[in-house]
């Protein structure tokens, strides 16, 4: 179990792709397939989202899956689902749409929505793959926090003798390069004004292909096991905290 | 972006940022290399602000958390107590590793979390009743106090 289980993390995937511009109607239009499944039911609570572009588009099923669209993206996330359920004489109860499942559970969910999702937009044999991104947002109380994540934040905190009231901090840093790729995070930490308010994490795990991959069914599913592979060690290690050890840094910096 | 939906009762929850602002904190507004971005942008034009459901958000989400964590593998927690049981035998004999001692931190928090799935719901349960009691002799404390005032100073 990822520390992103215990938490109930929710998790986003995603592509960066060679640009095309298609009219978001052409692209919803390609995504049908996925919407055709739905039942009379789930259709009346699927939310379709109007275009900001003409080339953006997006949909949320009816059990929490959120497709988004571009030119030159497309990621599947998960997020919960409520609908308020009127009652005879009483006041109205709140009914989860979506199921509650572990981040580890969500993960392979979301990851072979955005395999077919891809698959089924336009012109994309010609299509190539420059990034892929594995999220995980997790909305948190101070109290509950991983050390590693605690100590970050002390980290970040010296300068004010760790005395931080309310902060939105976003960090990308390069965790690895080879020859072919640049993995890299991009960290978003934020604690509100408002006391009673949670905390959220953000942990945007993305691998950069110096060489751009194919769109074939079998190079997507590749592309994505090595990410989430990949993000959930990282995820792992963010939440240990030797990264964010002050003591650890200076012995590697030391000269 | 706006939103169109044949039922709007149905809604997302969303984090929500500093002031309201939605896309404060998955970084849309700091960087749109997120895939995190067209996500954020998408919102319901009803409800939109669900901060005030924080504290019931707070509460399934570590109902929710709570039923992954008590659903660990047996093998997974003895993995995890005999981990934890090496990295404690290094730091009794001070061999400990300042990266040992992070991981043993980050084992304990990842125990304790697996204990608070088991036990944590009764003892919360019990912890309300210590609240109720402790609350009902504050008020028989004030009650008697008050009927003190109203006594004729001969009978006090």
């Amino acid at each position: 179990l990822s520390w992103c289980d215990k938490l109930s993390s929710t998790p986003t995937v995603g592509f960066r792709l060679t640009a095309h511009y298609a009219p978001f109607d052409t692209v919803l239009k390609t995504l049908s397939p996925i919407l055709d499944r739905s039942t009379e039911e789930q259709a009346r609570n699927t939310t379709v989202d109007g275009p900001s572009t003409l080339f953006t588009t997006g949909f949320i099923t009816s059990d929490g899956f959120k497709y988004s669209v571009d030119e030159s993206k497309i990621s599947v996330a998960f997020s919960h689902r409520a609908k308020f359920k009127p009652t005879s004489g009483g006041l109205p109860t709140m009914e989860l749409l979506s199921k509650a499942l572990p981040f580890t559970g969500l993960l392979p969910q979301v990851s072979s929505r955005l395999i077919e999702a891809t698959l089924l937009l336009p012109e994309i044999q010609g299509r190539k793959v420059r990034r892929v991104g594995v999220i995980s947002t997790t909305p948190i109380a101070e109290s509950d926090l991983p050390p590693g994540i605690k100590r970050l934040i002390s980290y970040m905190g010296r300068p004010w003798k760790e005395s931080l009231d309310n902060f939105n901090v976003s960090i990308t840093g390069t965790i690895a390069e080879t020859s072919t790729t640049i993995d890299r995070c991009l960290h978003q930490v934020t604690k509100p004004e408002e006391k009673e308010e949670l905390m959220t994490l953000q942990f945007d795990w993305q691998r950069l292909f110096k060489e751009e991959r194919t769109t074939t069914p079998d190079s997507l599913k590749r592309i994505l096991e090595d990410a989430k592979e990949q993000a959930l060690k990282y995820f792992e290690e963010l939440a240990e905290g030797s990264r964010f050890d002050e003591d650890l840094i200076r012995e590697s910096t030391r000269i | 972006m706006r939103t169109s939906s044949a039922n709007q009762l149905v809604f997302d929850y969303e984090v929500v940022g500093p002031g309201g602002a939605r896309s404060a904190p998955l970084g849309i507004s700091t960087s749109s290399e997120s895939f995190a971005a067209e996500n954020i942008a998408a919102s319901s034009p009803l409800l939109r602000d669900f901060r005030r459901y924080d504290p019931i958000y707070a509460a399934t989400t570590r109902l929710a958390g709570r039923i992954n964590a008590a659903s660990i593998p047996p093998d997974e927690h003895r993995a995890l107590l005999k981990e934890r049981q090496q990295l404690l035998d290094k730091k009794l004999g001070g061999t400990i590793s300042h990266r040992e001692s992070n991981r043993l931190e980050y084992v304990r928090w990842s125990l304790d979390r697996i204990e608070d799935a088991k036990h944590g719901q009764s003892l919360e349960v019990l912890e309300d009743s210590v609240r109720r009691y402790e609350r009902l002799l504050a008020d028989l404390n004030a009650l008697s106090a008050h009927i003190q005032t109203l006594l004729p100073s001969n009978q006090k």
